[in-house]
């Protein structure tokens, strides 16, 4: 688990709590998002009650090449396709699909 | 309608399956279905489409077959290489299936002419290879209420679904609200594709033109099914409407055609290309190898893969992947030359050089592609 991202959003609170109350996060990246984010899958924590929206924007801060491609993913919780304001459960895995065009 | 003898002859394996049966042959037989797109997708759909007995098959390309589409294109042959893809499809769907009524749409569908095509027909199929044509056909689809059987593909990967708000599914537009920016996403001629795959993905679309035509099954209407062929892993989305959808959410803000190359970022070519001062010629090019006393140097800035099927000889290789690591491997007040394999990422390369402080570069117009038609014809073409 990358404890700098923990620390990240721990700064403004006492670290012993935030470990209790973290929530884990599975991120999945598909064709040539592996490409743009230079890996497959990632594991995130996000303070609890994160809307789905939120963590996106810190995702693409984090793999700024992904940032232009935000629009235009297809992002799912599990297998269900999510709107923004979904809020993150422990143990969600979350998918990032790039459109693609080929025919 | 009725089957004679040797339409029941041919459709018996259909007939026998009690799912099916008579009743269900004469559905097949009397069901319309255009196919935008004769390619990589278009190939199998059609193929099996006709197999099956669909009464009436409607096939859009403005293209003609060439050499590099043989490898997944297998509606086409050797022997089509030239000719209009539309006459190369419906000589093989006749082939086939001599009871199938063919029509011809041999032109680039657009905004002024997608609704009159696609009108007559009962079931859309989208095999095109280009985002601003499927929004157009996701447009077109919802406006007309027809099903829109989509599939994409690339590299390894492939998608499917079903859109149909009427059915209250979602759209296309409801998945990717936005197209990407333009250059982001790789074509397959730019980062190819397995043969095989829209041989996959096009027999998933038949199969849901045959489910939806029977009205048998679970259609893929609010699924996108998600395949990879090194995994060799399907995986399931559900998806669903989205309110807010332009085009079929509660308040739509799209409700007819629109500029699609527009919408995509694309803008049109110049009808008389201007001359860009960063680029020369490969003429240019071949009189800069000639003549080392120039002193002007010539790289490629294409991938080592690339490299290996054809290259200029005598001309170093510095991959645009690497070169924020290897530039400093060369003069920046040199002459140099770029070349890639059509002129964009020489020209991408070309500014990079030029922010890390080199004067003279100049990108080689049509890359290795022209120097193979203008200067040696020996360089194969990729």
């Amino acid at each position: 688990m990358p404890v700098s991202v923990l620390v990240l959003f721990c700064s403004d609170q006492a670290v012993s709590g935030c470990y209790k109350s973290a929530v884990q996060v599975r991120v999945h990246f598909y064709s040539y998002f592996k490409d743009l984010a230079g890996l497959a899958e990632v594991t995130e924590s996000v303070a609890p009650g994160s809307r789905l929206e939120d963590f996106l924007q810190k995702l693409f801060l984090r793999f700024p090449k992904l940032a232009a491609m935000k629009k235009s993913a297809l992002v799912a919780v599990g297998i269900d396709y999510q709107a923004g304001d979904y809020v993150l459960a422990e143990g969600d895995e979350v998918s990032l699909f790039p459109p693609v065009q080929g025919g | 309608m009725q089957l004679n003898n040797d339409e029941i002859r041919r459709y018996s394996r259909h007939l026998i399956l009690p799912e099916v049966g008579l009743a269900g042959q004469k559905k097949i037989c009397s069901t319309s279905v255009v196919c935008i797109g004769a390619g990589g997708l278009g190939s199998p759909i059609a193929m099996y489409l006709a197999a099956a007995g669909i009464g009436k098959i409607g096939l859009v390309d403005f293209d003609t077959v060439d050499f590099s589409n043989l490898q997944r294109q297998i509606i086409h042959g050797t022997p089509d290489v030239g000719h209009p893809k539309t006459e190369s499809a419906k000589a093989t769907i006749q082939r086939i299936n001599p009871n199938v009524e063919v029509v011809l749409h041999n032109t680039r569908i657009s905004s002024e002419n997608a609704m009159e095509i696609l009108a007559p027909y009962d079931i859309v199929v989208d095999g095109t290879d280009n985002f601003p044509t499927r929004y157009l056909t996701n447009d077109a689809c919802v406006l007309l209420k027809k099903p829109n059987v989509y599939g994409s593909i690339f590299r390894f990967e492939g998608q499917a679904s079903v859109f149909a708000p009427h059915l209250n599914g979602p759209c296309y537009r409801c998945l990717y609200p936005e197209p990407p920016p333009p250059g982001m996403v790789p074509s397959c001629a730019e980062g190819g594709v397995l043969g095989v795959l829209p041989g996959i993905i096009g027999t998933i679309q038949a199969t849901e033109i045959l489910k939806l035509a029977l009205g048998l099954g679970s259609s893929l209407v609010g699924r996108l099914l998600l395949f990879s062929a090194l995994d060799m892993k399907f995986r399931e989305l559900r998806l669903r409407p989205d309110p807010q959808c332009p085009l079929c959410g509660e308040n739509p803000t799209v409700t007819k055609l629109i500029d699609y190359e527009m919408f995509c970022g694309i803008t049109p070519p110049p009808a008389v290309p201007a001359s860009n001062p960063d680029e020369v010629s490969v003429q240019e090019m071949k009189k800069a190898l000639d003549n080392p006393a120039l002193g002007i140097r010539v790289i490629d800035v294409r991938e080592p893969d690339e490299h290996q099927i054809a290259h200029v000889k005598g001309v170093p290789l510095f991959p645009l992947s690497t070169l924020p690591r290897q530039f400093t491997e060369l003069e920046p007040n040199q002459q140099i030359y770029i070349h890639c394999k059509s002129g964009v990422r020489s020209m991408r390369a070309l500014h990079f050089l030029r922010e890390q402080g080199f004067k003279y570069l100049k990108s080689v117009k049509g890359g290795i592609g022209a120097w193979s038609d203008e200067i040696d014809h020996n360089v194969p073409k990729y």
